[in-house]
């Protein structure tokens, strides 16, 4: 509940009725007090949480930082030839490598943006890829119902089976790593969780009133789907959506980190980690913690800002 | 450290060879030392490190280039199965009559007949390692020479006329005369005894019921047939049927289908249990194998050779990658394994000579173990991919040479592998030094030079564009169709972390001439099982790096024959150059230099050569010896091996 809404409702003019017609320019007994758009509520309600708002502050920053920040910090991120003929490599931290240089001799700042900017592109693009499949295919299980359901929902159930990881690694070998394949994989393996969530909202929104007003205005299923289904199940979907961002990067992370990650010129923070995982014995730890560390900010970011965002979205949950 | 290396080689005996292989003795000398004089034990457990994902997976010693692997043959099959003749005094790579099986070769007729005899050998069944058992081998080679990876058309067994046996001795005559120091050393090295218990095409017969290794060489009577497809050997006489049957039963009991070549091989938990493996006259045999590669040998205890072993036993340990290996060398799990470059904290003196050591690592002496090799990884000129475009690519000379000029080994030598590495720039091994390596090889005729290279692909008709796709704009100069691209996949192996930096270094250097590399990883077995010579649709390969290159083994003259003649068993790339043939026969079979030879292939660049690092930076518990010197052929002799009081 937001401090507007706690607030007692205006008192309502008894000649209401009688003035319509020249309705004046403030209502009698004063000023309404606005109680905002559910866009300003949900603002409302996801800035008291401080966590997210420190959340989402550090996911702006980190976008900025491996996208923007490559603008204002040029080096060399991708040729291992000149990375090797120009630096030195495993330097710790100072001068003009702060966070040092990394086996290859890439300065691990610049290294980190330029990992950063797949790791997001993938988890981003994952999670769209996971949202999108998973809403359609929950919508239409749970609209239907009956056997399309049945049927459906085993097949979610049958792949849910399989570890994710392990499916994502017999892929990724199969057709060999790429960014867009990753993207893909990624995103196609997904789609399972944001199913089962949508096909149970929609279980319970296909018998709302206004559902049953379509039909019987003669509205097609697939505009019940499309215009009032997911529409109210925005606010899981959303939710979702944000969690899967965070599960996308991870992935990738343990992709990288076990060597099907990106492609080379190409890097990510997984693989990164993985690298400097080789000389954890060495005492390199620049090639290890900051890596380490960017991962773990942005993903307990993207749930933080999931939790709010959950909050926000759910009157019951709002004021825990 | 190198990956896990294929391998090939021979030898040839008579007054050249023994001034030559002075030369190799002499030039290594200094590591060829003895140990210093300890309290030796008997017993205890030596645990040796396999190479990073390079484990062995064949057993029986005949085999195709699949499985042709120093990993499966000089560290696994030589420690049970012995050759006819060892190579390798201290770390020159010479012939060791000492460890031989065999005698020294005699030749006579004007170099057109060798004759040899055996020592005292006996399988551990009990029967003598006899003349026969050589003739055995002599006639798979007749009837399956196509799935040996030695095989070089022209060479053994086609230049052979017969073989027979009196006594102890066996005595080859040739179809003519030939270089008998390559004869030796390529030729009868190749050979491994086998026993009689092998001569079975079917599980429960006794050994010899199938008559091929009992069958007398002239009774194995084969026809060759020559097809746009390639060669076929189709077996004849009754015994040369014997000897296919042999060959695929035993491919099989060892995990390899000859007529299903793709399936996975089944047999690897059998290698411990299948009597006919116990069959050894090496001075080891084999007590357990994990299919993942750890394989456990206790000493023979009938073993009749030279050097009997003084370990109670000797493991060998798989692991996944360098850093697995390196936590367990710290952590006291191994007596004896290597430290990975990139693990590598002060830079080598010289090659040869190692600066200080890990200071994790206080227990070990570190060891730099160099093959008697070179590095590189080939092209496939007869690959299918893009219609066929991307071969004739790799046809063009002025785009191979391109190509390596692209290849920095200097920079790589030095910031990869820390100076325990020595260019590659044409056949002939540079280390150790040898008469062979020719001054042009050394000199490098393609040395690094990207604006070089971005010349000579545009004077040749190519739009280059940097960081991009170099695409042909005029076909008439390219050699290729117009729009063909300069994009290509390579597929390699990654025992190291430096391995992948040196794959990416040299990816972003092709880039600067607008070569498009597109890299993959796999296993080394993955990979060498996919660089083979292959022609038609089905052969999609372009480029592959086994990150190991060639150790000269069972070539041990490094006379190219196996590597780069036309049609040969381990011409990966199926490279074929009439001049390159013409020189090699010379050299084989004639009076042409090997110098002739090498300075033609070091101008054709058939391959892109590599920087050659150390195979391994050993490292030896300190109360652990006789690991050291190493022998070149990658070829371990854990029964020299003892830990001191």
């Amino acid at each position: 509940m937001t401090a507007t809404a706690d607030r007692p409702d205006p008192p309502v003019p008894e000649d209401a009725a009688a003035s319509l017609g020249a309705l004046p320019s403030t209502p009698t007994g004063g000023e309404v007090a606005s109680t905002g758009g559910l866009a300003r509520q949900l603002l409302a309600v996801f800035l008291e949480n401080k966590l997210a708002v420190i959340g989402a502050a550090v996911i702006v920053l980190m976008v900025l930082f491996c996208f923007v920040g490559p603008i204002f910090y040029p080096v060399n991120e991708t040729s291992t030839q000149l990375a090797l003929l120009n630096s030195t490599q495993n330097l710790p931290p100072g001068g003009s490598n702060p966070l040092g240089t990394d086996s290859a001799g890439f300065d691990m700042l610049g290294r980190i943006m330029f990992g950063g900017q797949t790791s997001l592109e993938v988890g981003f693009a994952a999670a769209g890829i996971a949202t999108f499949v998973g809403v359609l295919w929950g919508a239409i299980a749970g609209f239907f119902g009956g056997w399309v359901d049945a049927l459906m929902m085993r097949f979610v159930d049958i792949l849910l089976s399989i570890p994710l990881l392990f499916l994502v690694v017999v892929l990724a070998v199969i057709f060999h790593p790429s960014l867009s394949l990753l993207i893909l994989v990624i995103g196609l393996t997904s789609w399972l969780v944001p199913a089962r969530l949508i096909r149970g909202e929609t279980l319970s929104l296909r018998v709302r009133e206004y559902v049953q007003a379509v039909r019987v205005m003669g509205g097609t299923s697939r505009r019940i789907v499309l215009r009032h289904i997911v529409p109210n199940a925005i606010g899981t979907i959303v939710v979702n959506a944000t969690f899967q961002v965070a599960d996308a990067i991870l992935l990738l992370a343990a992709l990288g980190f076990i060597g099907l990650g990106v492609p080379a010129p190409l890097t990510d923070w997984g693989s990164m980690l993985a690298n400097g995982v080789n000389y954890a014995l060495d005492g390199y730890w620049w090639e290890i913690y900051p890596v380490g560390v960017a991962i773990v900010l942005v993903v307990v970011s993207f749930n933080f800002v999931g939790d709010a965002l959950r909050d926000a979205f759910e009157v019951r949950l709002q004021r825990r | 450290m190198a990956g896990p290396r294929k391998r090939r080689a021979v030898i040839g005996a008579g007054a050249s060879i023994l001034a030559i292989g002075s030369a190799l003795a002499g030039a290594t000398g200094a590591a060829a030392a003895r140990p210093a004089a300890t309290h030796s034990t008997s017993g205890g457990t030596a645990y040796f490190a396999e190479l990073a994902n390079g484990t062995p997976n064949y057993i029986f010693p005949f085999m195709n280039l699949a499985f042709f692997s120093v990993t499966n043959i000089a560290q696994f099959q030589y420690l049970m199965f012995r050759p006819l003749y060892w190579f390798g005094q201290g770390t020159a790579p010479s012939l060791n009559l000492s460890l031989s099986v065999g005698n020294n070769p005699v030749y006579s007729n004007g170099n057109t007949k060798v004759t040899f005899s055996l020592k005292n050998y006996r399988w551990s069944n009990g029967e003598k390692v006899t003349p026969q058992d050589v003739v055995f081998w002599m006639n798979l080679m007749k009837v399956e020479k196509l799935n040996w990876a030695g095989y070089a058309p022209g060479t053994l067994p086609d230049d052979l006329k017969s073989v027979t046996t009196s006594g102890d001795s066996v005595t080859f005559t040739l179809s003519g005369p030939v270089n008998s120091y390559w004869f030796t050393y390529n030729e009868l090295g190749q050979v491994t005894p086998l026993p009689m218990a092998w001569d079975i095409s079917a599980n429960g017969q006794k050994g010899g019921s199938a008559a091929c290794g009992t069958a007398s060489y002239q009774s194995v009577t084969v026809t060759q047939t020559k097809t746009k497809g390639g060669t076929t050997v189709t077996p004849v006489s009754p015994a040369a049927k014997s000897c296919a049957a042999v060959y695929s039963y035993m491919s099989k009991e060892s995990g390899y289908d000859p007529s299903n070549p793709k399936a996975p091989n089944n047999s690897l938990g059998t290698y411990a249990t299948n009597p006919l493996w116990q069959v050894v006259d090496g001075p080891w045999h084999l007590t357990a194998f994990n299919p993942d590669g750890q394989a456990t040998f206790k000493p023979n205890p009938s073993y009749s050779g030279p050097v009997k072993a003084k370990l109670s036993s000797f493991v060998e340990l798989p692991y996944t990658s360098a850093a697995s290996e390196f936590n367990a060398l710290v952590g006291g799990k191994l007596t004896v394994g290597y430290l990975p470059p990139e693990d590598v904290t002060a830079q080598a003196k010289s090659p040869t000579v190692p600066g200080p050591n890990n200071p994790r690592l206080t227990n070990f002496t570190i060891a730099p173990w160099y093959p008697w090799g070179i590095n590189y990884f080939p092209e496939n000129f007869n690959t299918s991919a893009n219609g066929g475009v991307t071969a004739k690519v790799f046809h063009q000379l002025y785009f191979r040479q391109a190509l390596q000029m692209l290849v920095d080994q200097p920079l790589y030598i030095k910031k990869l592998f820390h100076g325990y590495a020595v260019p590659t720039y044409g056949p002939v091994p540079i280390l150790p030094p040898n008469p062979f390596a020719s001054s042009l090889e050394k000199q490098n005729p393609y040395p690094y030079d990207p604006a070089k290279a971005v010349k000579l692909l545009a004077s040749h008709g190519w739009n280059v564009t940097p960081n991009g796709v170099t695409t042909c704009s005029d076909a008439s100069k390219c050699g290729v169709p117009k729009g063909a691209k300069l994009d290509f996949n390579l597929q390699y192996s990654a025992p190291t972390a430096t391995q992948t930096t040196e794959m990416q270094a040299e990816q972003a250097s092709f880039a600067q001439a607008g070569i498009k590399v597109n890299l993959s990883v796999a296993s080394f077995d993955t990979v060498i099982g996919t660089a083979v010579p292959c022609s038609g649709a089905s052969c999609t390969w372009q480029m592959e790096n086994w990150a190991g290159g060639w150790t000269y083994s069972p070539d041990y003259y490094p006379t190219g024959e196996v590597l780069f003649q036309t049609g040969a068993g381990s011409n990966s790339g199926s490279y074929s150059d009439p001049t390159n043939d013409t020189l090699i026969k010379g050299t084989n079979f004639g009076k042409t230099s090997i110098q002739s030879w090498e300075n033609y292939i070091v101008t054709q660049a058939p391959v892109i050569w590599q920087p050659e690092e150390a195979y391994q930076l050993t490292e030896v518990q300190k109360n652990l010896h006789g690991v050291t010197p190493q022998n070149p052929l990658m070829s371990l002799t854990p029964e020299s091996w003892y830990f001191s009081k």
